[in-house]
């Protein structure tokens, strides 16, 4: 897919040019943060209190106000069973976040471990590991979630695991290069003269350095995930309806286009603001967290 | 270097050799050796500080790394107190490890970034089971104070730290087991100047307090002229002058090391030195000049230099220097 | 050079094995037995015994591996469940449509960045700078099935300009085969401008600070032919490079595009092909678009090396 390979396969694939950003310098890294931040936290907080929130159930259905515009009682509209649009967009949050945070965590634990695993051990196994992910990685992301998709079938559970494990060997391969880069520092080869075990000194010293990096990655993936989940959704793959998935929502919403501008209209713009919102926290924090800057700061501090 | 009977030898090192084979991948094989560490022998006696002196890239890390079972040597021997320990592993390994401890140049990289300074001291006594679980805690702060910090120091992250504070902790980490030898890597280099002699200084109390033994790399003689006993001196992997730092600095025998020595500022007036050049670049260790390695650089290389190498020689009496024609006449004040 | 060319082959062997072993389990990774999956739990034991021999499923899974992966290396991909056509075949009869919505939207969003991203480079830091780069910032953000229905509902149900779904063969009528193609190949193409107007503005601004284009300022040449002869020539390595590798992703995209506006492509078969849980044809066309884009970033690859000589040394020594 074309819009969710910009953040991080346009990055990966392309990694040899220069990285476009569209601001850079440190304040305008501070006000992505807030902006990303900001839009994150209002999706989230939708997420969360979707059934305080939200004016109506979102299954439910007012057939005579079918296709309403927005007006008082119906903020944004009903769609073409009579739903509340403002109300299935809110807990469609709670879908897209809950997929995100699953996917994520899937392919956090396993990249993780694939990755610190690679980095640390070296060597053949190393070797084996990564080509494997390299493989996985040569899978345009979309194709192969829908392919485990297609296999594990339909749902919310099943669709989370597919994007997860799709996005498994990219963790792992941002994990392992950072804890190549670690694991040569001095703090670890006083470790060692210490005589820490091998595996304490990964799960302890180098561990807690690679946080940062994994923090940006999976903010990015989140991003990814939701996407994915909206076009497997819209596909008729993913999840399963009534479900207010917004990918659901646009699906049915393209069949009724003579009929309403409201019912594609929210769950797109829903969809944009969630990724903007997150493409934005991701570059934001990835200044923020720069190593670079972290330690040219620290060493600031020296009296 | 003269053996010396095991009982007053804490360390000893014997025709250490390490051999790093470049790029040799599947397909290229390009065959380039670096002979980092090309046949070093040293020896270190209980309270000792040996100076270990050279220009980056002569092998003088490797050769710490080697010693600290980092790096395996291709070949040679390390003996401490007596003992073989370059092929240790396991609980014999850790044992060693509790004898010998390291300090490294950068102590804002040597200190784990996301630790807190109680618990960067208190892994030492964890690892090696010393003092009771609740005793721990009061061993911590009963360094912290030992090496000038405070115990509220503990508390804090390594980047909350001042560089010679950091240093401090460095130390403090090294010297919880106890150790017999440290190995200390250009431990003041990336100090500034004031704080280096408050370490300095540290460090020789430390010396004086728990008898230690310091292996003290450095590339500044100014520093180890300061901390040593004795000195040695290397270039390209091998050791080109060796002495007690007295005798050293008095008569240095190698033109290297009088070029080193040049290299001291002086503040005193009247008193300068033989001014001597180190011209050029180091050779690349990857490609070493043939015969004497210095000669592409030294005033005084002859045809002999380019073919011959030089073995280390007595110069006089516990003095070694490996040279065809050692220097007897440039005086450096001392 | 042609031992680069010969090695990055050789890599792609293991990377085509273990592409080969995730799509072969797709079929086994179906909980339960895939032969209830597909034919339900009515259909007859006879039915269900002669689907599990013809899928080879009463053998060992290793077996099954290598009788499924030597068949596939002979170009056989096995038979439809549903209507017994030969995958293969019905991957060739369908694949026209996704290359020229590929093709066409690769080639409109590189004119698309180029004439943004030159016009932003040229003036930096100016409203219209900005407005380049906002343009670009949605057309990243924005889901490509939310712009196609935009459109869409815009150009073919407001306006009625343009048909809103189905295909005509080109041979049948090129105006309408234009005419229906327009719209996917819009939307493919103004997503994928975003990131590539990114690109091409930076390549540009970092080309006009070069030495060279001082040089030619100095020699008094016009702002124009500084910008259009002599910058963009050196930025479009890059840029084609990338555009050459989105072809690839494109081929993810296609498959939401073509199912809006029902267009008969590779996309639309294996979303088809899901629904009839006729397994070996989504196996064999997801195998089919993954090898294509794989052979893409090799050939872009290869292609960046032979243009640049930079580069050309440094991917010799490149160990992975």
């Amino acid at each position: 897919m074309t819009d969710q390979n910009v953040n991080v396969s346009g990055r990966l694939v392309v990694g040899r040019f220069r990285s476009a950003r569209f601001i850079s310098g440190r304040m305008a890294s501070n006000k992505m943060l807030m902006v990303g931040g900001v839009i994150v936290a209002v999706f989230t907080l939708m997420a969360i209190f979707a059934p305080w929130i939200a004016p109506y159930d979102p299954l439910e259905l007012h057939i005579k106000d079918r296709f309403s515009p927005p007006s008082a009682s119906f903020w944004l509209g009903t769609d073409n069973l009579g739903r509340d649009i403002l109300s299935r967009l809110i807990f469609g949050s709670r879908i897209s976040f809950q997929v995100g945070a699953i996917a994520v965590s899937i392919a956090i634990a396993g990249g993780v471990l694939i990755g610190a695993v690679a980095g640390f051990v070296g060597g053949i196994i190393d070797d084996i590991l990564m080509r494997i992910a390299d493989a996985l990685l040569a899978f345009p992301p979309l194709l192969l979630a829908l392919g485990l998709v297609a296999s594990i079938g339909p749902g919310l559970w099943t669709v989370s695991l597919a994007i997860g494990v799709v996005y498994i060997p990219r963790v792992a391969r941002v994990m392992r290069g950072s804890v190549l880069v670690e694991r040569k520092r001095d703090y670890v080869v006083a470790a060692r003269v210490l005589g820490q075990s091998p595996w304490k000194i990964l799960l302890f010293h180098i561990g807690p350095s690679t946080i940062s990096p994994i923090i940006v990655v999976a903010t990015i993936i989140f991003a990814l995930a939701i996407i994915i989940e909206a076009a497997l959704s819209f596909l008729g793959v993913g999840l399963v309806p009534p479900t207010p998935s917004w990918g659901i929502d646009l699906d049915v919403a393209r069949h009724y286009l003579h009929r309403s501008i409201w019912m594609p209209l929210f769950p797109g713009i829903a969809i944009s603001l969630a990724v903007l919102g997150l493409n934005l926290l991701g570059d934001g924090l990835r200044d923020y967290l720069d190593p670079r800057s972290y330690s040219t700061n620290a060493a600031n501090t020296g009296s | 270097m003269t053996d010396s009977s095991p009982s007053d030898t804490l360390l000893s090192v014997h025709e250490l050799r390490k051999y790093f084979h470049l790029n040799s991948s599947f397909l290229h094989r390009s065959g380039k050796t670096v002979k980092a560490l090309d046949g070093v022998s040293l020896h270190i006696k209980p309270g000792e500080t040996l100076g270990l002196v050279g220009e980056s890239g002569c092998g003088k890390t490797t050769l710490a790394k080697c010693i600290l079972n980092i790096e395996t040597p291709s070949s040679g021997q390390i003996l401490f107190e007596g003992a073989r320990i370059n092929d240790l592993s396991g609980e014999n390994l850790k044992s060693l490890r509790r004898n010998l401890q390291v300090i490294f140049q950068d102590p804002f990289g040597s200190l784990t970034p996301r630790m807190r300074v109680s618990r960067i001291l208190r892994e030492p006594l964890d690892v090696h089971s010393i003092g009771k679980s609740d005793q721990r805690a009061q061993l911590v702060t009963e360094m912290l104070e030992r090496v000038g910090l405070r115990a509220d120091h503990g508390t804090r992250f390594p980047h909350e730290l001042s560089g010679g504070q950091r240093q401090r902790v460095a130390i403090a980490r090294a010297l919880m087991v106890k150790p017999r030898l440290i190995v200390a890597d250009e431990p003041v280099s990336a100090l500034d100047v004031s704080i280096q002699a408050q370490i300095i200084n540290l460090l020789v109390d430390l010396q004086r307090e728990y008898h230690l033994s310091y292996l003290f790399v450095s590339h500044d003689l100014g520093v180890v002229k300061y901390i040593s006993d004795r000195v040695v001196v290397m270039y390209l992997g091998k050791i080109v002058e060796a002495a007690t730092r007295d005798d050293l600095f008095a008569k240095p025998f190698h033109p290297y090391t009088i070029s080193l020595m040049s290299a001291i500022p002086v503040p005193r007036a009247g008193g300068r030195t033989a001014e001597v050049d180190v011209k050029g670049e180091v050779p690349s260790p990857i490609n070493p000049p043939s015969g004497c390695p210095y000669h592409t650089r030294c005033h005084k290389s002859r045809s002999r230099c380019t073919t011959e190498i030089p073995q280390l020689r007595q110069q006089a009496e516990g003095h070694y220097a490996a040279c065809h024609y050692p220097d007897r006449e440039v005086k450096v004040d001392a | 050079m042609i031992f680069y060319i010969v090695r990055r082959l050789l890599q792609l062997i293991p990377v085509f094995l273990v592409m080969s072993i995730v799509v072969f389990m797709f079929l086994h990774l179906v909980p339960g037995d895939p032969v209830d999956a597909i034919l339900g739990n009515e259909a007859t034991e006879e039915a269900k015994a002669s689907l599990r021999a013809r899928l080879g499923l009463d053998q060992p899974l290793i077996v099954q591996y290598f009788m499924w992966a030597g068949r596939v290396l002979t170009g056989d991909l096995g038979n439809s469940i549903v209507n017994g056509g030969s995958v293969l075949d019905t991957i060739l009869q369908k694949a026209g449509v996704t290359i020229f919505l590929a093709i066409g939207s690769v080639l409109l969003s590189v004119i698309i960045a180029v004439i943004g991203g030159t016009i932003a480079s040229a003036n930096k830091g100016t409203w219209i700078d900005l407005s380049v780069l906002g343009a670009a910032l949605v057309g990243v953000s924005i889901p490509s099935f939310w712009l196609a229905i935009l459109l869409m509902m815009t150009f073919a149900v407001n306006w009625q300009l343009l048909p809103s779904i189905g295909y005509t063969a080109p041979a049948e009528d090129f105006t309408e085969f234009v005419r229906h193609l327009i719209l996917p190949v819009v939307t493919l193409g103004a997503i994928m401008a975003g990131a590539l107007s990114r690109l091409t503005r930076s390549e540009m601004i970092d080309q006009l600070s070069q030495d060279y284009i001082v040089t030619a300022r100095a020699k008094g040449l016009s702002k124009f032919e500084i910008v259009y002869k002599h910058a963009l020539r050196n930025a479009l390595i890059p840029i084609v490079t990338f555009a050459g590798l989105e072809l690839g992703t494109v081929l993810g995209s296609a498959i939401v595009i073509e199912r809006i506006f029902s267009l008969p492509g590779l996309g639309q078969l294996i979303v088809e092909s899901i629904f009839l849980r006729d397994y070996p044809m989504v196996q064999g066309t997801i195998l089919f678009l993954s090898l294509i884009f794989v052979l893409i970033n090799l050939l872009v690859d290869i292609s960046y090396t032979l243009l640049d000589p930079e580069i050309r040394l440094g991917g010799e020594q490149r160990n992975d």
